[in-house]
């Protein structure tokens, strides 16, 4: 049941016809349930995973509590870390380990392993691990007061909008909502949520499916098919298509639970008009970013154990958090380049961190958007060799061809009027500035996002890239 | 929101006025609504008609003037031959189109001659293509309800199904991208063709050249036999006729066995032996000429089962 689905519209008109004439306990218990069927939808079994996540949690968080034993709550905090990585890492690891395995046992000569079994990967594991995750570490830490019911507690785990790709909620900030009456919503609330899913549908079905289209074709060729000029092309689509893929979810999951009263994290904030790496991490897929900030980066020394180290704790956390997408050493690159970058970026941010002037800044945004880019190769090929020979590719002769001058052509028709609109998002500095706007300016907005949504929608939709991991 | 939704309802009004403009395809579909007219008008005039059902595959190979010899004529009139050919269709459009036009309860006059103009899967059961399409030109109110439930194995298509049903601004919206790109992005037909290629051959190399299931054809023939059901006219003046294509083929068996068991005609002697390459400038539909001597073929079939040809039913 895909945001971009008619089964998913279809699917929320009935909760929300339901869940508004319900009071909060019900509200509760109907949501749990509506969010298992939604992810029942894509493989009922996994429901047994969610649910074995959500009790050791639940009860793990509690024995904490009940401790005033430092070695009591550090023995269930390791445990409730070993048992969510462990799953994760058995569901989403075993089968690139074991292929490392095996290539370790044909350079010693020896026969390979099969285990004769072959694990699905869960949908929207990595998410939902790191909030639970993010739980118990608040509990032990003292941040988070462990939640009174485990329904509850169920919610704040599989709440359907951002169960499958985020954003990633902290206890924090989600669980109050859930725990305690939620306000009614109102016309304005109604407006905000209108405005994110209109927005987060026109990313995704009008951008990312349409660059998909030219990004695929350009990923899928092989060497020597393509000249340099088009795979560069194809590059910037996929830099759109996996934008517009992860932000349109993103806003699609935050509008929707708007209008049940709910407030979930912004995700992203217009990421390719950041002007150096460490400002694109606070715009791109910022729920991950803060979460490996302040459950990995920190624990792991942040910058308070000098240069070096500060530099080292960059590229691990960067490395782990590539690993975190996939399965793959490009994955593991991607995090690297990363890691790296923001390495090699901090002395430099450190001397003139607020940039100098317009100009400097323009060129900024020009330099990270390419070395993002960079990375997006790599996280999009199929292997390293892939991605080396595509961009090796990018040295074959530059000529104008059809599928250029084409490619162009619908850049400029998909990606013009949304990037103008960033352009000015990003000078008024506010997200949601239209809602300011006079009415027949929005309702020009809206009727242009639904005629794209409705005229050019990709022909085939495609799934959400986040989906994977 | 209110403007927002008086801006939707303009833009569908105007949509319903362009509509005829957006392609061939739509004014054939819009057509149909006046076949039975134009069979009614034939009667009244004495003149014998034959109604042909397919897809351009029988425009292509069923010309006017070869097959309205088929039928004797009353005074020397010639039959109005008439087409129910949208683009891209199969089984379930023309079951739906015919019944629409000629259900028995609607108390219509019905066609002198019905030909039934098919490849090798296109009268085996086989999922809705366009639910767009066949809910707003194809499907009558009356059978809408039955055809959301039945005929859909997914609760997508039968909100594209209703949706289509009561907005033509839904239902053409495919329609409009190819209309602006074609004509204004620079190489977009030569592009898209290439894109499309290769994507539908990655597609294949991974999926080991296998069909899923879900798009294969079935081997039932629920549909063919509602329309053969729906007919409402005698089985000798039905035939349903295999087209030739550049791979000669036979009929699935089932499709042969569900028209002999009602007395129906088939014709397949065409479609089973081999054609000439040229005969299909495109690679698939045929050529004047071609679908000349195939009409000829049909006719011959026609007059040689029906000693001295179909006699108009009045």
């Amino acid at each position: 049941m895909w945001f971009n689905s008619f089964s998913f519209w279809l699917f929320l008109a009935v909760v929300l016809l339901v869940y508004h004439r319900l009071g909060h306990r019900l509200q509760n218990r109907f949501l749990l349930l509506a969010s298992y069927f939604f992810y029942g939808c894509w493989d009922w079994r996994f429901l047994f995973l969610i649910l074995f996540t959500t009790a050791f949690d639940f009860f793990a968080a509690r024995r904490i509590e009940a401790s005033a034993d430092a070695t009591v709550r550090k023995y269930w905090v390791t445990a409730s870390l070993v048992v969510e990585l462990g799953v994760l890492g058995v569901f989403k690891y075993f089968g690139f380990f074991l292929t490392e395995f095996n290539r370790v046992l044909s350079v010693l000569g020896l026969e390979h392993w099969e285990p004769g079994f072959r694990l699905i990967l869960p949908v929207g594991i990595s998410f939902y691990t790191f909030q639970a995750l993010s739980y118990t570490i608040d509990v032990y830490r003292g941040r988070t007061t462990p939640c009174r019911h485990f329904l509850d507690f169920a919610l704040y785990i599989s709440f359907f909008p951002q169960l499958v790709a985020g954003p990633i909620e902290r206890s924090h900030h989600l669980l109050p909502q859930v725990e305690n009456p939620r306000p009614r919503v109102s016309e304005a609330l109604f407006r905000e949520g209108l405005y994110l899913v209109i927005t987060g549908l026109f990313l995704k079905v009008v951008i990312a499916d349409n660059m998909a289209w030219l990004a695929n074709f350009v990923f899928d060729a092989k060497p020597g098919e393509l000249n340099g000029a088009e795979v560069l092309l194809g590059i910037y689509a996929f830099a759109f298509q996996i934008y517009g893929d992860f932000a349109g979810y993103s806003a699609i999951a935050i509008g929707v639970s708007k209008w049940m009263g709910f407030d979930l994290m912004e995700n992203f904030r217009r990421p390719y008009f950041a002007a150096n790496p460490r400002e694109f991490w606070q715009r791109w897929h910022i729920s991950l970013s803060t979460w490996l900030r302040d459950y990995l980066y920190i624990p792991l020394g942040g910058n308070r154990e000098g240069e070096w180290k500060t530099r080292r704790n960059l590229i691990l956390t960067m490395v782990l958090g590539g690993l975190w997408h996939g399965a793959a050493w490009t994955f593991v690159i991607w995090g690297a380049i990363h890691g790296v970058w923001l390495a090699i970026h901090r002395p430099w941010f450190a001397r003139s961190p607020g940039g100098n002037g317009r100009g400097a800044r323009l060129l900024g945004i020009v330099v990270t958007f390419h070395l993002v880019c960079l990375g997006w190769v790599f996280f999009r090929a199929e292997s390293f060799g892939a991605a080396i020979a595509l961009l090796s590719s990018l040295a074959a002769p530059w000529q104008f061809s059809d599928f250029l001058t084409t490619g162009i052509c619908l850049m400029v028709f998909f990606l013009g009027p949304w990037l103008a609109f960033e352009f000015w998002m990003e000078r008024q500095n506010d997200s949601a500035r239209l809602l300011g706007l006079p009415w027949p300016i929005r309702v020009f907005a809206y009727l242009y996002a639904l005629l794209m949504l409705l005229f050019f929608a990709a022909p085939k939709p495609v799934e959400f890239i986040y989906f994977q991991f | 929101m209110v403007s927002l939704v008086v801006a939707l309802t303009a833009l569908e009004a105007v949509s319903r006025v362009v509509e005829p403009r957006l392609s061939a395809d739509v004014r054939q579909m819009l057509a149909q609504n006046e076949i039975a007219d134009r069979v009614r008008e034939a009667k009244n005039e004495d003149r014998a008609s034959i109604l042909v059902i397919g897809n351009s595959l029988a425009r292509a190979s069923i010309l006017p003037d070869e097959i309205a010899v088929a039928i004797d004529s009353t005074e020397g009139k010639p039959p109005e031959v008439l087409y129910i050919t949208p683009d891209a269709s199969g089984i379930n459009e023309w079951a739906a189109a015919y019944r629409k036009a000629f259900a028995p309860d609607l108390g219509v006059e019905l066609p002198d001659l019905i030909i039934i103009v098919a490849g090798p899967w296109h009268l085996v059961d086989h999922a809705v293509s366009s639910p767009e399409k066949l809910s707003a030109y194809h499907v009558s109110s009356r059978d809408r309800l039955d055809v959301a439930w039945n005929w859909f194995s997914d609760i997508g298509a039968r909100c594209r199904f209703a949706l289509a049903g009561v907005s033509r601004l839904f239902a053409n919206r495919e329609r409009v991208q190819p209309l602006l790109f074609y004509g204004w992005v620079p190489g977009y037909e030569v592009t898209a063709q290439r894109l499309n290629q290769t994507s539908s051959l990655r597609a294949e190399d991974r999926s080991g050249r296998d069909e899923p299931a879900s798009v294969r054809p079935a081997d039932t023939t629920s549909r063919l036999e509602l329309l053969l059901d729906s007919l409402g006219v005698e089985p000798e003046q039905v035939l349903i006729a295999a087209v030739p294509l550049p791979e000669h083929y036979k009929l699935p068996e089932s499709v042969v066995s569900v028209a002999r068991a009602r007395g129906i005609n088939v014709f397949t002697e065409a479609a089973e032996k081999e054609w000439p390459a040229s005969a299909f400038p495109d690679g698939y539909h045929m050529s004047s000429e071609a679908g000349r001597a195939f009409s000829r073929e049909l006719e011959n079939f026609i007059r040689s089962r029906q000693n001295g040809g179909y006699q108009p039913s009045r």
